[in-house]
Formats: structure tokens, C-alpha cells, sequence
């Protein structure tokens, strides 16, 4: 499909009615909306399928339902490659606390942040003495005795507040920025045995666009922060951070100084990305970090977005980590045009019949190998896969034909090395030839990509 | 301005009230083409409105609506014959579409507009309609210049999630 700009899609008499409104902003009234069939197909669109007219609707909204992500995949927004990372690390010692930033990076325009924040000096458990209250008088109900804690002084202080901390911005002007901070996480842990307490924030904020700023913290430490701009080309330039297997090449960009949060950019190589249908994208799969002190980290996903994924390492440890590897790919595609389908020949309830069938979808070749209809009305697929060693079929998704007035389920299993898939609600297909269009494809590429983890 | 009123005015009268509209409109487009296509452009704006003053109906909106929309469409039919995209969104801001189903892409994309804000629609038409400067945006709509800027970029984040949930994939932004 050629590109085209979103505004040329527009009518006249939109672009007309838009004009109005947006010059009169904001006195304009919203005017008179006509109940037209553009809101109409949106609220169709809405998937609020609370119709008074269940037909109608679900007519409209099962066109739709096509484009929509199926199960299992990554989600249809495809992720920024543009990194800004800083040049140094940041942490300060202060009266208050000592303060460390585990990471901060921008990944577009959104910016991830985590901040630690340590305080000593808290009341230890040691500090605190128990004593039994007064022996009870003779015929005293004993059930509301309770034992108190205080400390050799008098009664115990009350406990020191549990530090918090606070996250804020200023611009090159030094003028605040106003930002939500609607993504966050907080941790705190208290250790009575040390009479320490660590406090931690992570953030994600969106639309942030800043490259030069002041990170301030509790309104009294401030670290001058400056991004810079890291060139995606330089993902693959560098062989201590890219490693290629299988036809796939995966790139490494750590996020922070001791890797343990880092980006992983898979892409296809040669004829493999030849191969790949239009619109595929991929990830990495089963990913573990060694630290200096030899110890394996399996690493946790984190932003993960089609084409480019962030990990980390649970609980951040301090050791600096030393190498990264991955076990595999997962190569994801969602065909706006079905490439191909799976022919289904008549059957009755209750009967099953071989198929013999080769769809070579360029990465993988799909063997159907049976189809069967129960006397329920479910309709299934059985069907085999053809491919190197290390390569197998992980997701596939088909279109059905339409099961109205129904609640349709699907239902994909693996089964033996064979992949069985079904739809109920069938029952009207009974005699009839189908076809099923494949709509969703993803397959595994297992291997070894291992790197130094630079940083 | 009714009908009745439009053709009161006289030629002098509607040309010193309306030739500003017109080459603000026109000059949000063709930015970075030679001045002279602005003025080119408001003139055969007015010249079309003086010479076919019953063209306008007034039910579809006010007399400045009429004059910005001529505006656009001449300004956008120069840019073709200059064989350029509009310079007035940097190549990052604008928002092509390059999936989706090709019967339906008009419908939903007014669709999505319908479901935006009042502000939120102003936004659009102002940035992606006018290609209008962050600073005249902000006089216009009672913000500051750098909340234009994070509001157009959510804008564009929205419309994009939005679009996308209906099948339709969108580039930029």
C-alpha cells in the first residue's frame, strides 16, 4: 500500500468542520453533531458490543476483528531505536542519605529512571527492650494483658519514618518541568538488624523530550544530566557487542554501567531476512547474564516491544556483569494479506479426513495433516511443520469462518510435535468446503548468541 | 456572516478583511517555499471569493472557515505542482498510513477524530491541517509554547494507539 499522509484521508466537509472548530477554540460551542454513520462505525469500532442490535454490530466489528493482535503476540506498536544514554554515573553521598541512580536512559521519548536512596542511623531491633507488665491481681481477667515495648529510657520513640524520596526536574532554565509521574514503582526495606533503610523509584515517563536537564532529588541533590543520541548503525559495527547465530544476528546496548539493564536488537541476516514475510519483527528468548563473580542471572523483559527489548536483572545486583547470552529467537509476523490457507474439505459431524497438504510461508512450510469436525460443532486442524534443526513453529493463528449468535473459542495445543487448532461453533459448516487463511505466524530459532557485556 | 451579509461588503471591504486569512493559512503550508507563493496563493483565494461570492454557504460554517479551507486546498495543490511534501511538519511529525483496510481508512480516521477532545482536535487541525507554529498555537489555544509541543506529541502517540487498535498502521510521529 502506498503511503499517504493521514490529513489526505479527510472529506472537505471534514476538513471544513475541523477549520470551524479549531479557529473559534475555545469559545466555539461544539455545535450540533449529526448522527452520522461515522460515529456510528466508531462506537462500532469501540467494541462495545452491547447492541440492541447484536447482527449489526457484530457485523461491523468482526470485519475488524482481523487486524486485531491474537493471542500471544507482542503487541502492534513497533518500538523506538533511538536510544539517549548518559555518559556517567550519578551518586552522592549527604546528610540525608546516599543517593545512586541504577539507570537512567531515554528509549525515545519516554524515560526510564530508577533511583536508590540509603539511610543509616534508623533505631536497630537491639534498641529495643521488652517487659512483662505487673503480675495480675488476684481474680484479674489476664485476657487483655499484653506485653509493651519501650526502650531502657522510657517508652519506646515512635518509629522513625521510613525514608521517602522524592523525583524531580528542571530544564536548561532552571525552570521546573511539570510532569506526571503516573509510572511508578516504589520499594522500600527496612533492616532493623543494621538500622538501615533503602529506599527505591523507578519511573517511566512518557513524552519526555529532554536531553539536557537537572535531576534533583529531595529538593537538595542535584545531578546535571546530558543525553546523548546512540547511532543504531553502531549496533552492528562492534563485534564485542553483536553475535550472529543461526542466520540471526543479536545486538547488545547496555542501558546502564554494570549491565544489568540492557537492550537486545534481534534482526535477520542474508537469507534469512530475505525469507522473512513483510512485517515481521522479532525477540530475543531466554536470556541470561554472568556476573564477575560467576554467578548466572536469568534476565526479566521489560518494555518489551516488537524489535527491540529491555531487560534487567531482578533485584539489580551491584556485581558488574560480564557476559550476556541468548537461547533463541522468536520471529513474529501478522499478515495483513493472509499469504496462504489451510483447505478444509467437507465433513460431517462426527467425521475426520487426512489432508495432504504443503504451505510454504517463506520461513517455515506447514504440513496440515488431518481436519476433522466433532459432533458439537467444533472444527479442528492437525498439522506438522517442515524446517532445519532448531526451528519450530511456535504460534499460528487462522481465520475462521463466522460462528454468529456464539461466544467462538479457539483453541491452539502442541501435541506430539504437531500443532492442534480448533474453533467451535462450527456446526453450520457441516458439508461445506472451508478454507482457513493464515493470519499470525510465529516460529522459535534456537541457538547460542553469547557477547561480553560491554559497558 | 450570512449570505445577505457577504454581499453587502464590498470587493475593498471583504479583500482587507479576508486576505490576511488567507495568506496565514496558506503560509503555515508552503513554509520554505519562496514567500511569493504565500501571496500568490492568498490572491487566487480571494479572487475565486470575490468573483464567486455564492459559492459560500454559510451552513457549513463561518465565512473564515470558507477562506481557510480555499487556502489549504490551493496551497496543498502548489505543493504538488512544486513536487514537495508540505515543509511546514518536519519529516518526523507527519503521519503517514501505510496499512490497512483501503475502504474503510477515511471513515475510521474521522472516526478517531470524532473521539478526540474539543482540545485535542484543535491540536490537529492547527498542527497537522495549518502546519501552524508551536507559539501561534499557543496564543491561539491559551497554552504555553512548550505545552504545545508535549501536546502535540501525545496527540500523535493517541492517534497512532488509536488507529493502530482499528487495523490501521501508521509511520511517524
Amino acid at each position: 500500500m502506498e503511503k499517504r499522509e493521514l490529513t489526505r484521508y479527510l472529506s472537505e466537509e471534514t476538513v471544513a468542520r475541523l477549520t470551524e472548530e479549531a479557529f473559534s477554540f475555545p469559545a466555539a460551542e461544539t455545535g450540533k453533531r449529526k448522527a452520522s454513520r461515522l460515529l456510528a462505525l466508531a462506537a462500532c469500532l469501540a467494541l462495545v458490543v452491547a447492541a440492541v442490535n447484536f447482527d449489526t454490530v457484530y457485523a461491523a466489528v468482526r470485519e475488524f476483528l482481523y487486524f486485531f493482535p491474537g493471542s500471544g503476540a507482542a503487541g502492534e506498536e513497533t518500538a523506538s531505536l533511538e536510544y539517549w544514554l548518559p555518559t556517567q554515573e550519578y551518586a552522592a553521598a549527604t546528610e540525608g542519605g546516599e543517593y545512586f541512580v541504577s539507570y537512567l536512559y531515554r528509549r525515545g521519548d519516554v524515560l526510564s529512571l530508577r533511583v536508590e536512596k540509603k539511610v543509616t542511623g534508623l533505631p536497630k531491633e537491639e534498641d529495643r527492650h521488652f517487659e512483662e507488665v505487673p503480675p495480675l491481681l488476684e481474680g484479674e481477667d489476664s485476657s487483655g494483658a499484653m506485653t509493651l515495648p519501650y526502650t531502657e529510657n522510657g517508652p519506646a520513640a515512635p518509629d522513625r519514618a521510613l525514608p521517602e524520596l522524592s523525583i524531580a526536574f528542571r530544564d536548561e532554565n532552571g525552570a521546573e518541568l511539570d510532569l506526571p509521574q503516573d509510572e511508578r514503582r516504589v520499594f522500600a526495606v527496612h533492616d532493623e538488624t543494621e538500622g538501615t533503610a533503602v529506599f527505591a523509584q523507578e519511573l517511566e515517563m512518557e513524552d519526555f523530550i529532554w536531553e539536557r536537564f537537572t535531576l534533583v532529588l529531595d529538593g537538595e541533590v542535584e545531578f546535571p544530566v546530558e543525553l546523548f543520541k546512540v547511532d543504531p548503525e553502531s549496533y552492528a559495527l562492534s563485534r564485542s557487542v553483536t553475535a550472529s547465530c543461526a542466520g540471526y544476528r543479536l545486538s547488545l546496548l547496555p542501558l546502564n554501567e554494570n549491565g544489568t539493564r540492557f537492550a537486545l536488537i534481534p534482526a535477520p541476516e542474508a537469507d534469512r531476512a530475505e525469507a522473512a514475510p513483510a512485517g515481521s519483527y522479532w525477540q530475543a528468548l531466554w536470556v541470561e547474564a554472568v556476573g564477575e563473580s560467576g554467578n548466572a542471572y536469568p534476565a526479566e523483559t521489560v518494555n518489551s516491544r516488537p524489535g527491540c527489548q529491555e531487560f534487567y536483572i531482578p533485584g539489580l545486583p551491584e556485581e558488574r556483569m560480564v557476559s550476556v547470552s541468548a537461547g533463541g529467537i522468536l520471529e513474529s509476523t501478522r499478515y495483513e494479506k493472509p499469504p496462504a490457507a489451510i483447505k478444509v474439505p467437507a465433513l460431517e459431524p462426527g467425521e475426520e479426513k487426512t489432508l495432504d497438504q504443503r504451505i510454504d510461508l517463506g520461513n517455515i512450510v506447514l504440513l496440515p495433516q488431518a481436519a476433522g469436525l466433532t459432533p458439537e460443532g467444533e472444527l479442528w486442524v492437525r498439522l506438522a511443520w517442515e524446517g532445519e534443526e532448531g526451528r519450530r513453529l511456535n504460534q499460528l493463528d487462522l481465520r475462521w469462518p463466522d460462528a454468529p449468535k456464539e461466544t467462538w473459542i479457539s483453541h491452539n495445543t502442541l501435541q506430539e510435535g504437531a500443532f492442534l487448532l480448533s474453533h467451535n461453533g462450527m456446526a453450520a459448516q457441516a458439508g461445506k468446503k472451508t478454507s482457513l487463511p493464515v493470519t499470525f505466524l510465529s516460529l522459535v530459532q534456537e541457538g547460542q548468541w553469547s557477547f561480553p557485556a560491554a559497558g | 456572516m450570512g449570505a445577505e451579509e457577504l454581499e453587502s461588503l464590498t470587493d475593498e471591504e471583504l479583500d482587507a478583511r479576508y486576505r490576511p486569512v488567507a495568506q496565514a493559512a496558506a503560509r503555515g503550508l508552503l513554509r520554505g517555499l519562496p514567500q511569493e507563493e504565500a501571496e500568490e496563493c492568498a490572491n487566487d483565494v480571494m479572487l475565486r471569493l470575490l468573483t464567486h461570492r455564492e459559492r459560500y454557504d454559510p451552513e457549513r460554517g463561518s465565512l473564515a472557515t470558507y477562506v481557510r479551507v480555499m487556502a489549504r486546498t490551493e496551497a496543498l495543490s502548489r505543493l504538488r505542482r512544486w513536487n514537495s511534501r508540505p515543509p511546514s511538519l518536519p519529516l518526523e511529525e507527519e503521519l503517514y498510513i501505510t496499512g490497512g483496510p483501503e475502504e474503510y481508512i477515511g471513515d475510521i480516521v474521522e472516526g478517531v477524530l470524532e473521539s478526540l477532545s474539543q482540545r485535542e482536535r484543535a491540536l490537529f487541525t492547527l498542527r497537522f491541517l495549518y502546519g501552524m507554529e508551536s507559539r501561534e498555537m499557543a496564543r491561539r489555544l491559551g497554552m504555553t509554547g512548550g505545552g504545545v509541543d508535549v501536546a502535540v506529541l501525545r496527540l500523535r502517540r493517541k492517534l497512532k494507539k488509536l488507529l493502530a487498535q482499528r487495523g490501521i498502521r501508521v509511520e511517524g510521529g
